[in-house]
């Protein structure tokens, strides 16, 4: 075995392998490059440049799947992420919801100081297409009785008609059969405001018993006279949009478009007390 | 020219190309996907497949050349690889006579010393480039993943370098 390391080859191959070391190290500490090193890479040069391409693909096809994992747990994140923001979303619009009633609330609250409410739902609609008749989820448990005014921050709705132990119906005043005393705020002309089967597909109800030369145009605001004791005076019902003469008293009949969407109506107000409410 | 000549000149091409070729690979590919996080060193198992299946004087002689060769391709400053490979080949050739085969597990023996050695040359090559460093740092981040990565890549050059040796026709202890 020593003969091996005592040979004249490795003795001189030692030497060149030492001499290449050293030399262009030397060359290399100075900034300067040996003719070999220069002449190997320039040979070189092509050839790594269909390497690196190669190996680029080849790297770019790994990643696209290591990337599709990650953006497939990204995507996943981002989704539950989502359904989270959407659903406080959902939350913040309900509390903006109920931030807007409780203003309304309160701003009726202020005007009326006699007033007592209780909030209420509206949890069913009748099955017709005229929306004159809904249930609420009140009823006597909660102090609900018939004949007690609903209405909200805009105007008045309609009354209660028929009393659950947790439930009431409330008939709308596009009913046909219910009336309400009401004028007009301009020059305090009186009337009755009641359903109209015609009309109430259309979401209006009308005035009569108003005289051929009441003093009534498109435009006034209707309010309750508060006469039949079941709303209290001076809650909007709705404005004049037309005023046609009655064929059959020879006065006139007005036509009122509630200040109420009652079909937009998701909460109300039943007004449980006021000061000039009697049985 | 005597057949002699043409054949060292032929051995002398071929075996220089497929050291050149590994040297791209490993400056290329290997540098873009790397195994164990590091890239490994392909010429250390190129040159110990041409010392086992040519001769450990042929090694040698490849050992500087693989040395010279990747030093122009990837290397800057101190480049102790001509003299490392050098020794490897010499080495591994004489052993590959004397002592083990030339068969896989042989090479895999081979390669596992040659390659704790590199990580002895990978060191000193850290220690001349920078003026500070910690062996807990620099052992796990590069020694390690440089080993695992050169005995990992360097089964995949025995076939090839196998390949060429049978058509030299040159001390290749084949099983029967």
């Amino acid at each position: 075995m020593g003969r091996f390391f005592k040979s004249r080859f490795f003795v001189v191959t030692v030497i060149v392998a030492l001499i290449l070391v050293i030399v262009p190290s030397v060359l290399s500490a100075m900034g300067l490059s040996s003719y070999v090193r220069g002449a190997l890479g320039m040979i070189a040069a092509p050839f790594q440049h269909a390497f690196t391409f190669v190996a680029d693909s080849v790297a770019g096809f790994g990643d696209y799947f290591t990337a599709l994992e990650e953006l497939t747990a990204e995507n996943e994140e981002l989704r539950r992420r989502l359904e989270a923001a959407n659903d406080q979303l959902y939350n913040a619009s309900l509390l903006e919801e109920e931030n807007e009633w409780m203003r309304d609330y309160l701003g009726l609250k202020r005007l009326h100081v006699d007033y007592a409410f209780e909030e209420a739902t509206i949890i069913g609609r009748e099955a017709g297409s005229y929306l004159t008749v809904f249930t609420l989820n009140r009823g006597s448990l909660h102090g609900i009785e018939v004949d007690m005014p609903v209405l909200v921050d805009t105007g008045i709705v309609g009354a209660v008609v028929e009393v659950g132990p947790t439930w009431c119906r409330v008939k709308t005043m596009l009913e046909t059969a219910s009336a309400l005393g009401a004028y007009v705020e301009r020059s305090a002309q009186n009337g009755l405001v009641s359903g109209s089967f015609a009309l109430a597909s259309e979401g209006k109800c009308v005035m009569e018993y108003l005289g051929a030369d009441a003093d009534i145009r498109v435009g006034d605001r209707i309010l309750t006279s508060g006469v039949g004791s079941i709303y209290p005076a001076g809650l909007l019902i709705g404005e004049v949009t037309a005023v046609t003469p009655d064929p059959y008293s020879r006065g006139l009949t007005a036509e009122i478009t509630p200040a109420v969407d009652i079909g937009e109506l998701r909460r109300v107000m039943i007004l449980t007390g006021f000061d000039t409410y009697t049985k | 020219m005597s057949p002699q000549f043409h054949t060292v000149l032929r051995k002398s091409l071929v075996w220089g190309g497929m050291l050149f070729l590994a040297a791209l690979l490993q400056t290329t590919v290997f540098a873009r996907i790397t195994p164990f996080g590091a890239v490994p060193d392909l010429m250390l198992p190129a040159v110990l497949a041409i010392a086992i299946f040519d001769s450990e004087r042929v090694g040698a002689v490849a050992g500087i050349a693989a040395g010279i060769i990747i030093g122009a391709l990837g290397g800057t400053g101190l480049n102790l690889l001509p003299l490392f490979y050098m020794l490897c080949a010499y080495l591994v050739g004489i052993w590959a006579t004397v002592g083990l085969s030339a068969n896989f597990p042989s090479f895999v023996v081979y390669i596992l010393a040659c390659a704790a050695a590199r990580s002895v040359v990978t060191l000193l090559a850290v220690d001349s480039a920078y003026v500070s460093y910690s062996l807990l740092d620099v052992f796990p981040q590069l020694i390690a993943p440089e080993f695992a990565a050169t005995v990992v890549c360097a089964p995949l050059l025995y076939l090839p370098f196998r390949r060429v040796a049978l058509f030299f026709n040159r001390r290749l202890k084949l099983p029967e």
